[in-house]
Parts: structure tokens; C-alpha cells; sequence
């Protein structure tokens, strides 16, 4: 048998038992020597102690400290970079800014930032790949959702590189730079020596060292003026077009606005206008980007409508604005339209036998609330005055008491909500489902709420004390009870495409209603029924909108193309520029209402030199490995360690 | 131990001096030191007036002859006083033999100029808490040499105690000097010995002697310093250290700084002090610091 040992090298390890020996026979040896007396050493070494044990304290401190920022600095993972340059043979990543701004075309040239921006990526990646056999380039085109043209593609497709770069279009869209960015950053996280180009007309300041910001305006040459806006009113009784204008650039210090005014109806046939208003911008010549917003009000007025007499009229079908100037960079701005002139009114009937103020000053109040989205127009109508109550052409009949002779005989409206209040037993006769019996009357009782409705939202039926009410026997089950009293009902909507009719079985005067909780539901009643369209008609491209209908549906039409919605509140994304036509179709005997909305291109695209103030660090990273970082850690564990070490001794030779 | 200081020289020398006492001190009768109080010598001090009671054999008639007036003559007083010599024998003073044998001489000179002029000496030997007086009261030259021969057969050993000075029964008041005869390296409160002799209102002189060895230590490297007085090792008093020569300066530093600890507590309870090491010849102490102390004229 023979014995071998696998690692003989292990018996370095003995070396240490000469070490041990060593330190043993290097170990201070103390001689005995007999002295008079001690006293004086005694006190000397008390006295060195003293000054040594303050020493020792304060290396101890140090030591500990020493240790906590060792063990900081470890967990930091300290790493040493070497001072090579960026390998050629990495990644190029080229974010093209393909917002509505780069369409700006130069005078002088006449291509496009986008093109221009298209013809320097090229030439950057052609440059590329003259001088690498193994990089990887990548294209973002950063929209208003940044997605990449490709991604990693090499030096074999090349071809295929520039084909997709000449296919690419700038959109009219706002462009999201910074998710662009961000979209570029993750390929430095996945290789340090990724290098972002980004292509663009927006100022960025500091990036960080990997993004190179190439910047493609050419100031010289471009400039713009845009329709920012339009807003309408009315000042002395005509309407008046307040137009805001954006001037960017070095711009042309005159433009004309030209205001076309399609079907203005004044009730004696329709009749078309043209008007056009010479507009100066104060230029500053030096300033070559000078950023101007000039307001321009225009009236159809003798002085505006060549010296022919003023012409008042209601409503209009269509306003186009625009802009004409010669050298404007940016086309897709210059104009601009209005639809539908005046807000919509809520027409409302009341009648009754026993006429009260509440109805007349609650909806006023209700208008004040509502005044800058819509008016109300309010017609009372009293029996005992020998007035005729209408049953169309409203969008609101309210009928108290009872219901006109005349109405009943032609039938109840069918062209809009029809709202009894406190209503007798002659309305019996008009067969609507509902039988009203006895009035009774109680001592003041709190209302119930019943289930949740949106007629009652924001409503506390608890506030509401009853002191009388009608009985009623519902016999049509679309009618839902809303609010109840002693488990009757006092509250009742019905909403059909047919017939949409609220009850309320109870006099206003014989209880506490009117007062907030009656404001509450007025407000309720009209945006139940009659909620607005549109809050406003123009748009920006891209903008998301959320729409809701008065009746049944709502088709909406925009280039030939149609889209119909039956659950509101609906959403819809404006994709294109041009006229959006929203159809509403109600489902009484109503005529379709038409909306119009205006997609323009965003507002701030039209400037042509905006700056941004995103602030990211992207940097270029020059470490070619990860394993050096992984050591230095254990190399300062080893020191913390050490460091221990001697703290304990200090401790345990001088406090112990 | 004749042979180094006990000459006929020495004492020759110590004829020329006297001790200089306070005149404060009452002494006793029939010495040679005068004090601030009137008395039977023939030195005119000066006049008063006769008051009924005094001694008629007194009034000076000239002056009675010249005035009409009854004057007395008044004269100066001298007494003898009583000069306790206390000596630490523990084994610190007795290890260096040169030590011991100056301690002795220090001791035996102040004596020898207490008996030259006719004040009373006694020495009282020191150690381990108690005190020895082998020649009783001293006075006149015969009784002191003969004391000064049975000082050979001293033995110094045992631990420094200077509590015994306080048991000392018959200490007088008011009536001499107490020169205390130690090297002072102990931890033994020393401080309360000195406060005793000033209590009985004694001249107190704090004589510490030290060796060369203790002044200068000569050895240089790690030792076990063992404590002569203490039990050997183990004893709490020895103290292990690697003695460098910058440990030599420090320990040189801490000396003076106890000395100076010493002399300041004396100042401030008005006794003297003197420090001498044994590299300085006796008479040069007696001549030269014992004079500057005004201890000695």
C-alpha cells in the first residue's frame, strides 16, 4: 500500500506551527530586578496608561469608523474603470423625433427636419458600418407613442436598414420625446457601450455622455404662424371670432386671416360671408426666434364686410379660418374651423294650474351654475292667464297640478322629458301607466332613498320632509321608484327610448323640498337627460375625448369613416386632423342633433424651436467587465475584518 | 560606616554652626537660644514702668535718680531647646548602603550642632509602624557620641509606617525642632506625621534622601521591578515594564513632579524641605541648602 496525498501543497499550511514558535520565542522576555521602591515607576506608568488609553480610545473610534465606512463603501460595490474609449464595434441607437414640429420645411433648402433628420441618421449608419463588421443599430421614432422603425439589426441588412429609413413618415402628432429616451436607455443597460443619436428640433439640455443630441433646425430658413385657437362670443349682439395666432421664427411681419362664415342664418334665408383682417406682428429682426401670440377679434361688421350694412344672424353652419403666408414651414396649422356657433340651450315648458316661483328660480339658478357650458331658456305657461301650452319643441315639459285640456286632447309630448309634479287624478285619463289615487296627508315625514340612481346622486332624500302626497299604483313597470315615503313611492323616472317622464307625487309648498336638495336634482334631471356632447369642439390630434349622448346613439363620422356608440360615457381618440361629426340619435320622436369638432394639429407643435426641460443621465459606461467590482468586495471584507480584529484586541488589552 | 562620615574633621566642621530656631519657641530652660520673651540674662533688653508685685531688687535707681519715677530693667531670655531626629529605617533607605549611611549623617550632624550648643537631642529609628528611641534624651557631647557608636548596629529593613509618630506619647509642645529623615518612595501617608509635629507647634524640617540609582536609574530594559519592601512577586507594588531610555526621562520627570508634590505641601504648612540625593557631599547640604533654609547659622 502505498500512500499518496492529492494536494501536498496543503502542508504550507504547517509552516505556520514555526510561525507559532516565533512568536514565542520573539515574545518579550522580563527580567526580575529588585528596586528601592517602585513608587515613582508606578506612577509613571499610570500616567503613560492614562495618555495611552486616550490615544487608544481614539483609535478605537477611528478603527470603528473606519470599519462602517469600509463595509459602506463595500456594499457600494466599488468597481475600477479603465480608460478605454467606447469600442467602435457596440450599438448605435437612433431616435428620430417624428413630432408634428419636424414637418417644418426649410425655405431655403426645402426639405423637411424629418427628411433632413432621415438623410443624417443615414449617413451616421452608413459611417457606422464602414468602420464595424459586428455592431447592431436600432431606430425609434418617437411619436406620440415611441416604438422602434427596427431594432439590432446589422451590417447584413444593411439594405433593409435604409429601405425602412426612406419608408419612414413624420407624424402630425405630438411627439413623446422623453419616452423615447428612456425607450433608448434600456439598450445602455444592456450594453454600456450603446451611443444614442438623437435626432431632433426640441433643446435638450444634458442628457447625459451617451446621448449625442443632434439638433436640425435650421433658424435661418424656417418659420411659422399657426392658429392656436378660436373662441366665439358676442359683442354687440353679433358674433365675434377671437382668434389666437402664434408667430415662431423669423417670420413674415404681415399675414392675412380670412374668416369664411358658411350658412349664417338670421331666419330670412342663408347667406355666406367672407372676411378678411390684415394682421402685423411686432418683429424683432434681431431675434430670429422670436415666439409671438397675438389675439385677433373679427366681426361681421360694415368695416369687416366690405362697407356693406351689418347682418345679424342666429346661427351658422361652418366658420373657416385661415391663414395665408407665403414661406409658413408648417402648412397643416393654418387653419382652422368653428362649428355649431351659439352653446346649446335647454328649452324648457312649465305649466300649471297653481303657478309658483320655485321651478322658474330654481332652473335660473341651475343656468347661472351651467353658464359657461350651455344656456336655459325657461317659458312659463299659466291657465288661469289664457295661455296655450305647446306639446313640442321642447326638451323639458313640466306639467304640476294636472295637465293641460289642450295637451291631453293631442297627446302627451313625445319629443322630450315630461316631468309631472304633483299631479291629480285627471291625469288618469292619459294613461301613462301610473294611477294616482288620494291625496294624504301625514305629519312631517322624512323620504327614504330607495336604490342607487343617477337622478338622485348627491341627493340626502332624508333632508326631505313630506307633509302631503299622492298615492299612486303603478301599473307600467319601466317606472323605478326612486325615493319613498311610508313605502310609497314620492320619486319615479322613466327612461324608454319612447317615453322618458320623472313624477314627483308631491306639492313643493306642503313640504321642504325646494332649497339645495331641490338644486341637486334639477342639475341631475338635465345632465341625466340632456348631458353635453362635447365640453368643446376643438381638439388636438391624438387627444383622447370622452363623449356622452341626450338620446339613444351616437354615429361619429370623420373621412367617409363611421363609428357608432350606444354606451356612454364613451371615449374616442382623434388619429386625424380634419372635421369630426358626432349624430346624435334620440330615441323620441326628436330630429337628430349634429355636433362638429375640429382636429387640428397640436398647438404645441406649432412652435418651432420649444425647449424641454427633461432631465436624464444616460452615460456611456466604460467598464469591460463586472468580475473586478465582485473582488474589491471581498477585498474589503478581508480589511473590515482585519480591522475588527484590532479593534477587539485594543479593546480587550486596554479597557477589559 | 565611621569611616565615611563620623571623622574628627566632620564634627570639626560642625563646630563653627549653630541651629537657628524661631523665636517663637519656648524651649526650655537654660539654653543658648534666645526668644521673644523677657528673662534673667545679663543682656539689656528694655525698660517698664514698676507696677505693685514686681521685684523691687530690679528697679533701676539711676533712672529713679534722673525721673523721680520707678523704672525696672528688663533682659533678654535664651533656652535650650529640644531637637527630635526621626529616621525612616524601612529596607527602601537601607537598600543602597550609601543611602542609609547619608540619612544617618544627616541625622548625626543635626545632632551634633544641637548638643554643641547645649539643646537636648534624641533619634528615633522608623519602621513597620513603629518607632524606637535606643538612646534616650541626649544631652552633652559624651552621651552623644557614645550614641552615635551604638548606630552601627542599626539594621534597616521592614516597610516605611509613619504612623508611629503620632503615638508618640511624651512629644513636647512648642519647644523644638522635628527633622523627618526619609526617602518619601512610599505610598504611606507621610503627610500625617508632618501634621502632627505641627500641632505640637514644633520647627519642622522634611529631609528626603535619595540614591544615585533613584535619581538616575541606570538599568534599561524589561524588567520585573520588584518592590524591596514587598513580599516578592506577586506583591501589588512591582510593576512590569520595558524600561527605554525615553521611560528614564519620563520616570526622571515624574520624580521632580513628586518632589515638587512634597515641597508643596510643606510650603503650605509652613515646614521645611529639602531634598538631597547622595551624590552630594553632606557638608555642601549642611553648608549650602541647610543655610539657605535658615536652619542653621
Amino acid at each position: 500500500m502505498i500512500l499518496r496525498w492529492l494536494l501536498p501543497i496543503g502542508f504550507v499550511g504547517l509552516l505556520a506551527i514555526a510561525v507559532l514558535l516565533a512568536i514565542y520565542l520573539l515574545r518579550p522576555q522580563y527580567r526580575e530586578k529588585r528596586i528601592s521602591a517602585t513608587v515613582v515607576w508606578k506612577r509613571v506608568v499610570s500616567r503613560t496608561k492614562k495618555q495611552r488609553l486616550m490615544l487608544t480610545n481614539v483609535f478605537i473610534f477611528l478603527v470603528q469608523a473606519l470599519v462602517l465606512v469600509i463595509i459602506a463603501v463595500g456594499f457600494a460595490e466599488p468597481r475600477l474603470y479603465s480608460k478605454t474609449q467606447i469600442s467602435p464595434d457596440s450599438e448605435y441607437v437612433v431616435i428620430l423625433d417624428s413630432s408634428a414640429s419636424m414637418r417644418a420645411k426649410s425655405s431655403a433648402s426645402g426639405d423637411t427636419r424629418f427628411e433632413r433628420a432621415v438623410g443624417m441618421a443615414t449617413d451616421k449608419i452608413k459611417e457606422y458600418f464602414s468602420e464595424t463588421e459586428s455592431g447592431a443599430v436600432s431606430v425609434i421614432i418617437a411619436d406620440s407613442n415611441p416604438s422602434y422603425l427596427f431594432s439590432n439589426l446589422k451590417k447584413d441588412d444593411e439594405s433593409e436598414i435604409y429601405s425602412r429609413l426612406d419608408k419612414a413618415e413624420c407624424s402630425l402628432e405630438e411627439g413623446n420625446l422623453e419616452d423615447a429616451i428612456t425607450l433608448a436607455g434600456k439598450h445602455l443597460e444592456e450594453n454600456p457601450y450603446a451611443k444614442i443619436f438623437f435626432y431632433t428640433d426640441t433643446q435638450f439640455d444634458n442628457l447625459g455622455t451617451a446621448v449625442e443630441v443632434i439638433n436640425i433646425c435650421d433658424k435661418e430658413s424656417e418659420q411659422n404662424i399657426a392658429i392656436l385657437g378660436c373662441t366665439v362670443g358676442i359683442i354687440d349682439n353679433q358674433y365675434a371670432f377671437e382668434i389666437v395666432l402664434g408667430a415662431y421664427g423669423n417670420v413674415t411681419r404681415r399675414c392675412d386671416v380670412a374668416v369664411d362664415i358658411t350658412g349664417a342664418d338670421n331666419g330670412n334665408g342663408k347667406q355666406d360671408f367672407h372676411l378678411e383682417v390684415p394682421v402685423n406682428f411686432a418683429v424683432n429682426e434681431n431675434n430670429q426666434s422670436l415666439e409671438q401670440i397675438q389675439r385677433v377679434t373679427v366681426m361681421a361688421t360694415n368695416e369687416n364686410y366690405g362697407g356693406q350694412p351689418d347682418w345679424f344672424f342666429d346661427v351658422y353652419e361652418e366658420t373657416k379660418i385661415s391663414i395665408s403666408n407665403l414661406n409658413d414651414s408648417i402648412p397643416d396649422d393654418d387653419q382652422f374651423y368653428v362649428y355649431g356657433g351659439m352653446r346649446d340651450t335647454i328649452k324648457v315648458e312649465y305649466w300649471s294650474t297653481d303657478a309658483n316661483s320655485f321651478w322658474q328660480l330654481g332652473f335660473n339658478n341651475l343656468a347661472v351654475n351651467m353658464n359657461k357650458s350651455r344656456d336655459i331658456a325657461f317659458k312659463e305657461i299659466y291657465q288661469d292667464q289664457g295661455m296655450v301650452a305647446e306639446n313640442h319643441g321642447f326638451d323639458f315639459y313640466i306639467f304640476e297640478h294636472s295637465v293641460p285640456d289642450e295637451v291631453l286632447q293631442e297627446g302627451l309630448p313625445t319629443d322630450g322629458i315630461i316631468l309631472l309634479a304633483d299631479p291629480d287624478s285627471t291625469i288618469n285619463d292619459a294613461n301613462i301607466g301610473l294611477s294616482f289615487n288620494q291625496t294624504v296627508k301625514i305629519p312631517s315625514t322624512a323620504c327614504v332613498s330607495g336604490e342607487y340612481h343617477q337622478l338622485i346622486q348627491y341627493m340626502e332624500p332624508s333632508k326631505i320632509h313630506l307633509t302631503q302626497y299622492s298615492k299612486i299604483t303603478v301599473e307600467d313597470d319601466s317606472f323605478k321608484p326612486l325615493i319613498f315615503i311610508d313605502d310609497n313611492p314620492v320619486l319615479l323616472v322613466k327612461n324608454t327610448p319612447s317615453s322618458k317622464m320623472i313624477v314627483l307625487p308631491f306639492s313643493i309648498n306642503m313640504s321642504d323640498f325646494y332649497g339645495d336638495q331641490f338644486q341637486i336634482f334639477l342639475y341631475n334631471l338635465v345632465n341625466y337627460f340632456m348631458p353635453t356632447t362635447l365640453d368643446k369642439f376643438d381638439f388636438n390630434l391624438g387627444e383622447k375625448v370622452q363623449f356622452n349622448c341626450k338620446g339613444e346613439s351616437i354615429e361619429v363620422e370623420h373621412n367617409e369613416k363611421v363609428q357608432n356608440f350606444v354606451e356612454f360615457p364613451a371615449e374616442l381618440t382623434f388619429d386625424d386632423i380634419g372635421t369630426y361629426t358626432f349624430t346624435t340619435t334620440f330615441g323620441l320622436n326628436k330630429e337628430d342633433e349634429v355636433r362638429r369638432a375640429y382636429v387640428h394639429v397640436s398647438t404645441a407643435e406649432s412652435n418651432l424651436f420649444e425647449t424641454s426641460d427633461f432631465r436624464i443621465n444616460l452615460n456611456a459606461k466604460e467598464l469591460d467587465g463586472e468580475s473586478q467590482g465582485r473582488d474589491f468586495f471581498i477585498w474589503f471584507a478581508v480589511l473590515s475584518l482585519i480591522l475588527m480584529v484590532i479593534e477587539w484586541y485594543l479593546q480587550f488589552k486596554y479597557i477589559l | 560606616m565611621k569611616g565615611i562620615y563620623f571623622t574628627d574633621d566632620f564634627f570639626d566642621r560642625l563646630e563653627r554652626l549653630a541651629l537657628n530656631f524661631p523665636t517663637t519657641l519656648t524651649g526650655y530652660f537654660g539654653g543658648k537660644h534666645r526668644i521673644n520673651k523677657y528673662g534673667q540674662t545679663v543682656e539689656f533688653a528694655d525698660f517698664r514702668q514698676y507696677q505693685p508685685g514686681d521685684d523691687i531688687r530690679r528697679i533701676d535707681w539711676n533712672l529713679y535718680a534722673r525721673l523721680g519715677k520707678y523704672f525696672l530693667k528688663l533682659y533678654t531670655d535664651e533656652r535650650q531647646m529640644h531637637i527630635r531626629i526621626y529616621i525612616d529605617c524601612s529596607a527602601s533607605v537601607g537598600f543602597y548602603s550609601d543611602k542609609s549611611q547619608y540619612a544617618l549623617a544627616l541625622a548625626v550632624a543635626f545632632g551634633y550642632m544641637a548638643v554643641r550648643n547645649n539643646d537636648k537631642v534624641s533619634f528615633h529609628f522608623l519602621k513597620d509602624g513603629k518607632q524606637s528611641d535606643p538612646f534616650g534624651l541626649i544631652v552633652g557631647k559624651n552621651s552623644f557620641f557614645s550614641a552615635v557608636g551604638k548606630m552601627e548596629d542599626i539594621v534597616f529593613s521592614g516597610a516605611t509606617d509613619f504612623s508611629a509618630i503620632s503615638k508618640i506619647a511624651d512629644m513636647g509642645s512648642n519647644d523644638g525642632l522635628s527633622v523627618l529623615i526619609s526617602d518619601f518612595l512610599t505610598d504611606n501617608s507621610w503627610q500625617k506625621a508632618v501634621d502632627y509635629f505641627l500641632f505640637k507647634k514644633q520647627q519642622v524640617l522634611v529631609c528626603q534622601v535619595l540614591g544615585k540609582e533613584e535619581l538616575s536609574p541606570s538599568y534599561s530594559g524589561k524588567f520585573d521591578l520588584v518592590d524591596c519592601e514587598g513580599i516578592g512577586k506577586g506583591d501589588t507594588r512591582n510593576v512590569q515594564l520595558s524600561i527605554t531610555r525615553a521611560m528614564i526621562e519620563e520616570y526622571k520627570k515624574e520624580l521632580k513632579k513628586y518632589k515638587e508634590e512634597i515641597k508643596k505641601f510643606c510650603i503650605a504648612c509652613n515646614a521645611a524641605f529639602l531634598s538631597v540625593g547622595t551624590d552630594v557631599p553632606v557638608d555642601k547640604i549642611i553648608y549650602r541648602e541647610l543655610m539657605n533654609l535658615e536652619l542653621v547659622r
